[in-house]
């Protein structure tokens, strides 16, 4: 296969090739492109907002006591909802169905497949996605399902290409992080460690700065003397969670002397509930009795800024961007930048454009497998179906190795080839491919032979015109074996709609097409 | 010739027949006459100290409110254990368990305590994959990139030799080429649109060698050597599988449906020799009481069905149940516990001297805590995997390089 290294440098950059966005790189060229996509604007995408606007996803119950039956198409209300009207989903003084409970949660999952689809800002999907997994809450649990829209909304897109320490403080805050983590009951006396100890080990330094294993007091860890660990130890996990007392939501919960907590679902600081008294972390002292939430802060800013964070950071995104084991050059290169801009509210954006201006990015090919969005997404793209996220899709990625926004662990999706790479999960990607083709789950309909006007064409054209659109290159060797799979003779024409679909499908199910 | 480089020596030679070639490389059975090792893997950070507990310690008592012990009189009384590793302590199985008590009883199912990671972690993420990459510190993860049972298997012949039954490869299986991943095979595993679909990606997976077409073509084997052993009816309808004896999977929980999938596979006849089951979650931070109890009831139904199965099969099995580490003696004040150090671990199945504790009970006061706060580590959980592999007839010394065997257990030698 030969093919340019701009093709290359997309299928990484965002959900797959379509004639929009590969027409856009050959006009703008990948670093103009990419300005541009680095700074998205909702009123330059009004297609895929439209689209988002007119989509209906069926919702259906039956009756009870408490409610009626329904059955109904429905527009996606909650993606633009406050956190005090979703919380009262879960009131239990007002009663909903099931249904109504998970409907925020499917209609982000429904809005995520729709932009990674058709957003022309493709690059803030990928980007959405790497956030989503690196501060990945589990929201197939109601509780925290509710709230999704908001995550995704103000705290996970919002903050996709900005600063990593704003992020980092709206995560800390968000009704999602603090109910998953379970920081909401933290209280002085007993703190919940949960919530304190994934942020050092997932979503700031990381678990090779875990220095558990080798030392059992703070002052022995290297550094440490002068106020610079290179890791952190559990002592450093329970001071942190001592800091995070008090950081909770607005859950209904008691105060003590008859006094309550209002139900709104909102960020809230409970006095009462925080530990006033002195902390060390990570060889820092922290005062008693600081004003509010600055304890808290104190550790974000320590653990956003600590270069154990910086090197974490720029490798996972590499991972993510460029390859499963990324060359060591460029993590070093993306760490500095990541340092460099710190302060900066473009931070992330800068970190992205220097990895994917990078010579490495250009070189390096096909090292990354597709996750199931993005197999789906790059196959919808390439394939310009009227694409329709349903829930027997989202069923069959679930299958596929991905819940989207329910991955049971607070690590997120696995993002090396190993995890994706097993029998069944092999199998299983097949079938995802198969069921978009054959419309299994009312996803819609292709016609692979609307490009050749008459409505026929020689087979060995239809198979040039797919897999250039497919793999943005004719690729010789899916000639012949695909013609042998449909039992063609050299030279034969297609004039069967379902046999022209099931070639198309058939070359994405080879395993370069796994590959981005 | 390996079987990848007859398969491209057919491709090219045009002769092309997928599978046709390969049944004669199928064998019958596991290990003539050794058990199939199974772990069920608590996914976590299980409570030990709720499952099986010393109820009359007064520093177990006064550490959690009655609802995180397991109490030793009223309602849910523990069921009190026989030949525990401190009679005094008055060792307690958690009520929900009762299932596993007659297992104990019955002189099946014997208890490990005090067992876990000699390593200090306290991250599930590093735990786990300390213990599936069979090493003991965290020098270990950056030079051993497989799992301890993969070593132990490398040498198996079958066509299934281990089962993963996971949506992806357990790690303590990664680096063995041909095993299975899923977990539930009760809807067969055929590929879609059929026979062209496989010769098809066959050939395109010859084609290349990264490790999309190697697992293409590892999944291509692996999948047929299955599918065809699994019974459908007149219509190519996968038929529903009948467990022997009175076992019964019935229910929805999750765990019993997957160790269906087990049975099933263990009684094909293709070479399984080992299976890893998951069972998440453990990773009780708050509202444990409820949940923990629910959690309980699911394994201790699910391992008890799944035994019984295999038994009346006349069908061997080790099951050792697993866990990265206990919980916090003291409970916090969400209504749970955070992450601790040892645990407790099942054994059960064939050769198990059943119906006692293993291990040396270290105690719960301060002074005999780890690190003055968590159940301190007795027993590495090393001792329990290696003697678990022998006793599947498996060799032990590859799985666990940094360590050195120490005074064996005595899990293993009953009928």
């Amino acid at each position: 296969m030969k093919s340019s290294s701009d093709t290359y440098a997309l299928s990484r950059l965002t959900f797959g090739l379509n004639e929009a966005s590969a027409d856009n790189v050959a006009r703008q060229g990948l670093r103009g492109w990419l300005e541009e996509q680095l700074r998205p604007e909702d009123a330059r995408d009004a297609a895929c907002v439209q689209r988002i606007a007119d989509f209906r996803l069926r919702i259906r119950y039956g009756e009870s006591k408490d409610w009626p039956a329904v059955d109904e198409p429905r527009t996606l209300k909650w993606l633009d909802a406050p956190i005090e009207r979703l919380s009262a989903l879960t009131d239990p003084a007002k009663p909903v169905a099931n249904p109504e409970k998970t409907r925020p949660r499917a209609e982000v999952i429904a809005a995520t497949l729709l932009r990674a689809v058709y957003s022309h800002w493709q690059l803030r999907e990928v980007l959405c996605d790497f956030w989503h997994n690196h501060f990945s809450v589990n929201a197939w649990d109601n509780s925290v399902g509710i709230t999704l829209p908001v995550y995704d909304r103000d705290v996970i897109r919002c903050h996709a290409f900005g600063n990593f320490r704003e992020m980092l403080e709206a995560v800390g805050k968000s009704t999602a992080m603090l109910w998953y983590l379970n920081n909401r009951s933290s209280r002085t006396g007993a703190p919940n460690e949960n919530y304190a100890r994934e942020l050092f080990e997932l979503h700031t330094m990381g678990r090779d700065a875990y220095l558990n294993g080798l030392y059992n007091r703070w002052r022995d860890v290297p550094g440490a003397s002068k106020g610079k660990p290179i890791g952190y130890i559990d002592q450093d996990v329970y001071e942190a969670a001592r800091a995070f007392t008090g950081w909770g939501i607005e859950d209904g919960a008691g105060l003590g002397g008859g006094q309550m907590l209002p139900r709104s679902g909102r960020f809230a600081y409970v006095e009462s509930w925080h530990d006033n008294y002195q902390k060390r972390v990570l060889a820092t002292e922290f005062d008693p009795y600081q004003p509010a939430q600055a304890d808290g802060k104190k550790v974000l800013d320590l653990a956003a800024f600590h270069p154990a964070t910086a090197r974490f950071l720029a490798k996972k995104l590499c991972i993510r961007l460029v390859a499963d084991n990324p060359p060591e050059s460029l993590v070093t290169s993306t760490a500095k930048v990541w340092t460099d801009n710190i302060e900066k509210s473009d931070q992330i954006a800068r970190v992205v454009a220097h990895i994917a201006l990078s010579k490495d990015f250009g070189q390096i090919r096909g090292s990354k497998i597709k996750r199931p969005l993005e197999l789906v997404a790059s196959y919808a793209r390439a394939t310009g179906v009227e694409f329709v996220p349903t829930e027997g899709l989202v069923g069959e990625m679930d299958a596929a190795g991905q819940r989207l926004f329910g991955w049971p662990t607070p690590t997120g999706h696995p993002d090396t080839a190993d995890y994706w790479l097993g029998a069944n999960t092999m199998r299983r990607r097949w079938t995802l491919v198969a069921g978009l083709t054959d419309n299994w789950w009312g996803t819609g309909v292709f016609d692979a032979l609307v490009p050749f006007g008459d409505k026929e064409a020689v087979a060995e054209k239809l198979i040039a015109y797919w897999s250039e659109r497919l793999y943005g290159d004719t690729f010789p060797l899916l000639t012949p074996s695909l013609m042998n799979a449909a039992g063609l003779l050299p030279g034969s024409t297609v004039r069967n709609p379902a046999v022209a679909r099931r070639l198309v499908a058939w070359a994405a199910m080879s395993p370069d097409y796994q590959l981005r | 010739m390996d079987r990848r480089e007859f398969l491209r020596a057919a491709s090219a030679a045009g002769c092309f027949a997928p599978f046709a070639s390969l049944s004669s490389l199928a064998y019958g059975a596991q290990l003539p006459g050794k058990p199939i090792l199974v772990t069920v893997f608590l996914r976590g950070g299980a409570d030990g100290l709720h499952l099986v507990a010393p109820t009359a310690d007064p520093d177990y008592v006064a550490a959690r409110p009655p609802e995180l012990r397991v109490p030793d009189s009223g309602e849910r009384t523990g069921i009190l254990l026989e030949r525990s590793l401190d009679p005094a302590a008055g060792f307690r199985l958690h009520a929900d368990a009762a299932p596993l008590a007659e297992l104990y009883q019955a002189r099946r199912l014997a208890i490990v305590h005090a067992v876990g990671l000699t390593d200090g972690t306290r991250s599930h993420f590093v735990a786990q994959d300390l213990m599936e990459r069979g090493v003991s510190d965290e020098k270990g993860i950056g030079t051993i990139g497989n799992g301890w049972l993969a070593r132990a298997l490398a040498g198996i012949k079958g066509l299934v030799p281990a089962y993963s039954a996971t949506a992806a490869t357990a790690y303590a299986l990664h680096g063995l080429p041909a095993s299975l991943s899923t977990p539930d095979v009760s809807g067969g595993l055929s590929l879609p649109w059929g026979a062209p679909t496989t010769s098809l990606l066959h050939a395109l997976s010859l084609s290349g060698t990264s490790p999309a077409h190697r697992a293409s073509l590892a999944a291509l084997d692996v999948l047929e050597s299955v599918d065809r052993n699994i019974p459908r009816d007149g219509g190519g309808k996968v038929l529903p599988y009948k467990p022997d004896g009175r076992a019964s999977y019935e229910g929805s929980a999750e765990l019993a449906r997957t160790l269906a999938s087990v049975a099933r596979l263990a009684k094909m006849n293709v070479g399984l020799a080992a299976a890893c089951v998951d069972h998440g979650g453990w990773d009780t931070h708050d509202g444990q009481s409820g949940r923990f109890a629910n959690q309980i009831r699911q394994l201790a139904m699910g391992l008890a069905a799944f035994h019984e199965d295999m038994a009346a099969a006349g069908r061997k099995v080790v099951i050792v149940v697993m866990t990265e580490f206990g919980r916090r003696l003291r409970s916090n004040k969400s209504g749970g516990t955070d992450h601790g150090h040892g645990s407790c671990w099942l054994v059960l199945g064939d050769h198990v001297r059943g119906g006692a504790m293993y291990g040396k009970w270290p105690g719960l006061a301060t002074a005999k805590l780890d690190q003055g706060v968590d159940l301190a580590v007795t027993t590495d959980y090393r001792t329990v995997l290696a003697e678990a592999l022998t006793s599947s007839g498996l060799e032990a010394k590859d799985s666990f390089p940094d360590w050195k065997s120490v005074a064996s257990l005595g899990i293993f030698g009953g009928a």
